[in-house]
C-alpha cells in the first residue's frame, strides 16, 4: 500500500491527494513528500490551494482523498490531535496570540510544565530566557504579548516552534508577510541553523525569498502542482511563468474592452497618508474609469480606502472630490457627499444578518422611500428593493426573507445593491470579488465595468490579479504603502504585474 | 402551508402563552374573568410596560440599560421636591417637563459615555443606577403626599371613572414605538445597529449618534414611569421601581427583544408586559405569599431566556425542514 521509494529521511509524505469543495477542486490529486534537512517552498497565486494544502498537512480539514503517510504508516486523514502528536506545527499568516499572556506563558501555551500538580513558572521563564539568549532575542519575558509588535509576536511563534516544540514538520505559513526586515533575518538565521532537525514547508509569496533559502519548490496553480523542482534550476523569471501559467491570454478572457472612462476628473488624492500604513499617494480618479488597487497584504489597500470613506480617516495630504477639498471622519458624511465603501469582509461589515433583504438593500436610501410625511413608503420600499434584486440578480425566495440564508455570491449582490442605490460618485470597492464563484463573479465584474461606471469612477481591489485585469482601465500597483507602479491597460500583464507586486522592478 | 403556521406561532408566542394563561386562570381563578379585573391587570401593568419601552429600546441597539430602575426613581425626585420644597407653588406642568428632561440628560450622560468614550454599557449603567438610587434616599428619606392634583392626574385619572388615562397613554406608547420601528429612518437604523454595528457604521449611520439617542429615550420612558407610578400612587417614596429592571429585562426578552439586538416589536413587548401582568394578577388573586410571588418571577425570567434561546433555534430547525421537504419533492428555490 506504501510506496516504497519513499526514503529514508522524509518525514512526511502524501500521495494523490484532492479536496473537493462544492464546485472547485481545492487540491487536485497532489503528491510531494517532505523530507529532513531540506525546506521546501510552497508559492502560488490566491486561491491556487496552498491553504488547503496545509490545512490537510496539520489535521485542520480531512482530504476528499489520498493518503497521508507518517512514519511508513498510511492516513486517510490527521486529526488536528493526531498532527500535533505526530509533530507537525503550523504557524500561521497571523500571529495566534492571547495578548495578555507574558511571552514566557506563550511559549507553553497551553501545555503547561507541572510540578507537584501546580505549573512550574519558574522554570518557563528560565527555559524561555535561555531560548531567546540562543536566537539573540534580548526582551524582557515578563512583558505581554500585548506589548510587542505583530512582527515579534510571529518570531516568537516561530522560535516556539523550532525550539521548544522540536516539530520534525515545520510549516510557516506566510509567516515572513508579517515580519520586519531585521526579524526576517533573525527567521532565516533560526532556519539556517535549525535546517538539518527539521523538515520545513515554507509558504510566501516572495520569489525572491524562497530562491534564497529553499531547497526544493512547489508550484501551485488551481489546485495542481504544476512544478516540483529543485530550486537551484529555477529562476525568478521561470517561477513567476510556472505561477501565472500560459492560461488564455489576456485577449481571449473576458475582457470588457469599451471603456466609459472620460477626462472629468472625480477624486483627486494628494499625498494622503497615515502614519505606518500607507504614505504619499497621490492618484486621480476620472468619471468613468475602474482603477485597480494591487498589493500584497499589508501594502495599503483596505487602508487607503478605509481613509477615504472616512472610516480611518486619512492624517497627512488632501483629497479633492470634485474639486473641492474634503476630509471626512465617519462613513455616514462620506456618503451624504456621494462616496460608498464596498467592505472586503461581508458578513462583519457588510450586511445585517438579522435583516431581511429587503431591509439591507435599502438600508442606505431611507430617504428615497419617504412620503410626504417624511415617514417610510411601503410601496417604495418594496419597489425599489425589487429594482435592486433584478438588476443585480439577486437570488432570493421573496424580499422579505432574512439575508443570512442567501449564498455568499447573492449576499455580496446585495451588498451591491445597498451602495449602488444611493447613485454615488465613487465606488470604493475592497476584494468584492473575494469567496464567490465564477458566475457570480463574471457578473459582478460585469455589473462593475458597464453599469457602476455610468456615472462614477471606481477603485476596485481584487484578491486575484486577473479579475483587475478584466475590470480595470488602469492597475496602480501598492507596496509597503506605497504606489510602486502604475500601469496602463494596454500594457497588463500577469507575470509583470505578479512581479511587481512584490515590489520587482 | 403547514411551516408559515409553524413560525406565525414562534414569531408571536407570547400572545399564545398569554392565551394560554387567561384561559387557564379563568377556570381555576377565582374572580379573574371580570371587565373590573383585566382593566386593573392593565392599570397595574402601566409602569413596567414604561420600562420595558425603556429597556427594549436600548436592547434592540445591543446594548442595556440598568439604570432606568433609578431614573424613575430620582427623576421625579427631584420635580417633586421643586413643586413642593424648593419652590412652593410651582407649575405642576412644568415640574413634568422638567422631570423629563432630567430624563433626558441621564440618558444622554448613559449614551455619550457608551457610544463616545465606549465605557462598557454594563458599567456604565450599573454605576449611574447606584448613584441616582442613593441621591434619591438622601433626597426622600420619607414618602412625600399631597401633590398637587394636576400632577397626579396622569396617573390616576380615570375616564367614565371606570378606563385609566394611564392604561391608554401605555397603549398608545406601545403604538407609537411600533410606528417608529417601522416606519422612520431612526427606526430602522436603532434595529441596524443591533444587527451589526459595524456595517451599520460603515452603511453611513451616524451609530454613536443613534446610540446615544436610544438612552436618551431610555431615560426619557423611564421618568414618565415615575410619574404614572407616583400619579396612582398619590405619593412619592424612595423605594419606587425597585426591582423592576429585571423584570424590565423579562418582559422585554418574553416580547421577542432579542438580547443580542436587532430584533423587536412593540407588539410583542405589549404581550411581555401582560403576560407578566397576568402572573402578578392572578397569584395575588389565589392568595399566594407575596415572597413566592417574587420568585414565580424569577422563574418567569429564568423561563424566559430558555424561551429566547430555543426560540432561534426551533425557527430554524422548521426552516430547514421545510427546505428538506421541499428538496424532497424536487422544487427547485
Amino acid at each position: 500500500m506504501v510506496d516504497n521509494n519513499i526514503s529514508e529521511n522524509t518525514v512526511l509524505a502524501i500521495q494523490n491527494v484532492s479536496k473537493l469543495y462544492p464546485g472547485v477542486m481545492a487540491v487536485d490529486n497532489i503528491t510531494l513528500d517532505f523530507k529532513k534537512g531540506e525546506i521546501h517552498g510552497l508559492i502560488g497565486k490566491n486561491g491556487a490551494g496552498k491553504t488547503t494544502l496545509v490545512s490537510i498537512l496539520s489535521g485542520v480539514i480531512s482530504p476528499t482523498s489520498g493518503l497521508l503517510i507518517f512514519k511508513g504508516k498510511a492516513y486517510k486523514s490527521f486529526s488536528r490531535m493526531e498532527a500535533k502528536k505526530f509533530g507537525i506545527d503550523i504557524v500561521t499568516q497571523e500571529p495566534e496570540i492571547i495578548p495578555e499572556a507574558t511571552v514566557y506563558e506563550s511559549f507553553f501555551q497551553p501545555d503547561y510544565p507541572m510540578k507537584n500538580g501546580c505549573i512550574d513558572w519558574n522554570f518557563m521563564k528560565i527555559k524561555v530566557k535561555e531560548i531567546l539568549d540562543k536566537v539573540g532575542i534580548n526582551v524582557n519575558v515578563e512583558m505581554r504579548m500585548k506589548d510587542f509588535s505583530i512582527s515579534l509576536q510571529q518570531l516568537f511563534a516561530i522560535i516556539k516552534s523550532f525550539y521548544l516544540i522540536k516539530a520534525p514538520l515545520i510549516i510557516l505559513d506566510e509567516s515572513s508577510a508579517s515580519l520586519s526586515e531585521k526579524d526576517r533575518d533573525v527567521l532565516f538565521n533560526i532556519i539556517e541553523k535549525k535546517k538539518s532537525e527539521h523538515s520545513i514547508v515554507y509558504i510566501s509569496h516572495r520569489t525572491d525569498e524562497i530562491l534564497k533559502i529553499c531547497d526544493v519548490l512547489t508550484v501551485l496553480r488551481d489546485g495542481k502542482a504544476v512544478c516540483t523542482e529543485s530550486v537551484k534550476n529555477l529562476t525568478e523569471d521561470n517561477i513567476s511563468q510556472f505561477i501565472v501559467g500560459s492560461s488564455k491570454t489576456f485577449e481571449e478572457t473576458e475582457v470588457l474592452k469599451n471603456t466609459n472612462s472620460t477626462d472629468e476628473v472625480i477624486l483627486e488624492l494628494e499625498k494622503l497618508g497615515i502614519f505606518k500604513k500607507f504614505s504619499d499617494i497621490n492618484l486621480k480618479l476620472h468619471k468613468g474609469e475602474v482603477v485597480g488597487l494591487a498589493g500584497l497584504r499589508g501594502s495599503g489597500r483596505t487602508e487607503i480606502m478605509k481613509a477615504i470613506a472616512g472610516i480611518d480617516p486619512f492624517e497627512e495630504g488632501v483629497m479633492k472630490l470634485e474639486g473641492e477639498r474634503k476630509k471626512f471622519y465617519k462613513p455616514s458624511d462620506s456618503i451624504n457627499s456621494g462616496i460608498v465603501y464596498l467592505p472586503e469582509e461581508r458578513e462583519k461589515e457588510g450586511i445585517i444578518d438579522v435583516f431581511s433583504v429587503k431591509k439591507n438593500l435599502n438600508l442606505v436610501q431611507f430617504d428615497n422611500l419617504k412620503n410626504r410625511f417624511r415617514f417610510l413608503d411601503n410601496k417604495k420600499d418594496s419597489n425599489a428593493a425589487e429594482e435592486l434584486i433584478k438588476k443585480f440578480e439577486i437570488k432570493c425566495a421573496t424580499s422579505e426573507q432574512a439575508i443570512r440564508y442567501l449564498s455568499g455570491g447573492n449576499k455580496q449582490k446585495a451588498v451591491f445593491g445597498k451602495i449602488y442605490s444611493i447613485s454615488p460618485k465613487v465606488f470604493l470597492l475592497d476584494e468584492p470579488t473575494k469567496g464567490i464563484d465564477i458566475s457570480t463573479k463574471g457578473i459582478l465584474l460585469r455589473m462593475i465595468r458597464k453599469e457602476l461606471t455610468q456615472n462614477a469612477t471606481i477603485l476596485l481591489s481584487a484578491p486575484s490579479l486577473e479579475d483587475l485585469m478584466i475590470a480595470c482601465d488602469r492597475i496602480v500597483v501598492l507596496f509597503k504603502g506605497k504606489i510602486f507602479k502604475v500601469i496602463e491597460k494596454k500594457d497588463f500583464d500577469e507575470q509583470k504585474l505578479f512581479l511587481a507586486v512584490q515590489g520587482v522592478k | 402551508m403547514f411551516t408559515n403556521v409553524k413560525l406565525k406561532v414562534i414569531d408571536n408566542l407570547i400572545w399564545v402563552i398569554l392565551l394560554i394563561l387567561i384561559i387557564v386562570n379563568g377556570i381555576i381563578t377565582p374572580r379573574f374573568f371580570s371587565g373590573a379585573n383585566f382593566i386593573n391587570i392593565f392599570y397595574h401593568s402601566v409602569v413596567l410596560g414604561f420600562l420595558i419601552m425603556a429597556e427594549s429600546l436600548c436592547l434592540m441597539t445591543g446594548n442595556f440599560d440598568l439604570s432606568i430602575e433609578s431614573s424613575i426613581a430620582f427623576a421625579p425626585a427631584i420635580g417633586v421636591l421643586l413643586m413642593t420644597q424648593w419652590i412652593p407653588g410651582f407649575n405642576p406642568f412644568l415640574s413634568t417637563i422638567i422631570i423629563l428632561i432630567i430624563g433626558a440628560l441621564i440618558g444622554l450622560f448613559n449614551g455619550s459615555m457608551i457610544s463616545y468614550l465606549k465605557v462598557n454599557p454594563f458599567l456604565q449603567t450599573l454605576s449611574v443606577n447606584i448613584i441616582l438610587r442613593g441621591l434619591t434616599y438622601k433626597l426622600i428619606p420619607m414618602s412625600i403626599f399631597k401633590l398637587p392634583k394636576s400632577f397626579t392626574f396622569l396617573g390616576s385619572y380615570k375616564i367614565f371613572d371606570v378606563i385609566p388615562l394611564a392604561v391608554i397613554i401605555m397603549l398608545l406608547g406601545f403604538l407609537l414605538i411600533q410606528f417608529v420601528l417601522s416606519y422612520t429612518k431612526f427606526g430602522r437604523n436603532v434595529l441596524a445597529i443591533g444587527g451589526n454595528e459595524r456595517a451599520s457604521f460603515i452603511s453611513g449611520i451616524d451609530t454613536r449618534k443613534v446610540k446615544t439617542i436610544t438612552f436618551m429615550l431610555s431615560g426619557i420612558l423611564a421618568s414618565f414611569a415615575g410619574i404614572l407610578a407616583i400619579g396612582r400612587q398619590m405619593s412619592l417614596t424612595n423605594k419606587i421601581g425597585e426591582g423592576l429592571v429585571f423584570m424590565a429585562f423579562a418582559g422585554s426578552v418574553m416580547g421577542g427583544v432579542s438580547l443580542d439586538g436587532g430584533v423587536g416589536n412593540a407588539l410583542g413587548m405589549l404581550g411581555g408586559v401582560l403576560v407578566l401582568g397576568v402572573i402578578d394578577n392572578s397569584l395575588t388573586l389565589l392568595g399566594v405569599d407575596a415572597f413566592l410571588v417574587y420568585a414565580a418571577k424569577g422563574l418567569l425570567i429564568f423561563l424566559a431566556i430558555l424561551l429566547d434561546n430555543s426560540k432561534t433555534n426551533l425557527r430554524e430547525k422548521i426552516i430547514l425542514d421545510e427546505e428538506k421537504r421541499k428538496l424532497s419533492l424536487g422544487i427547485n428555490n
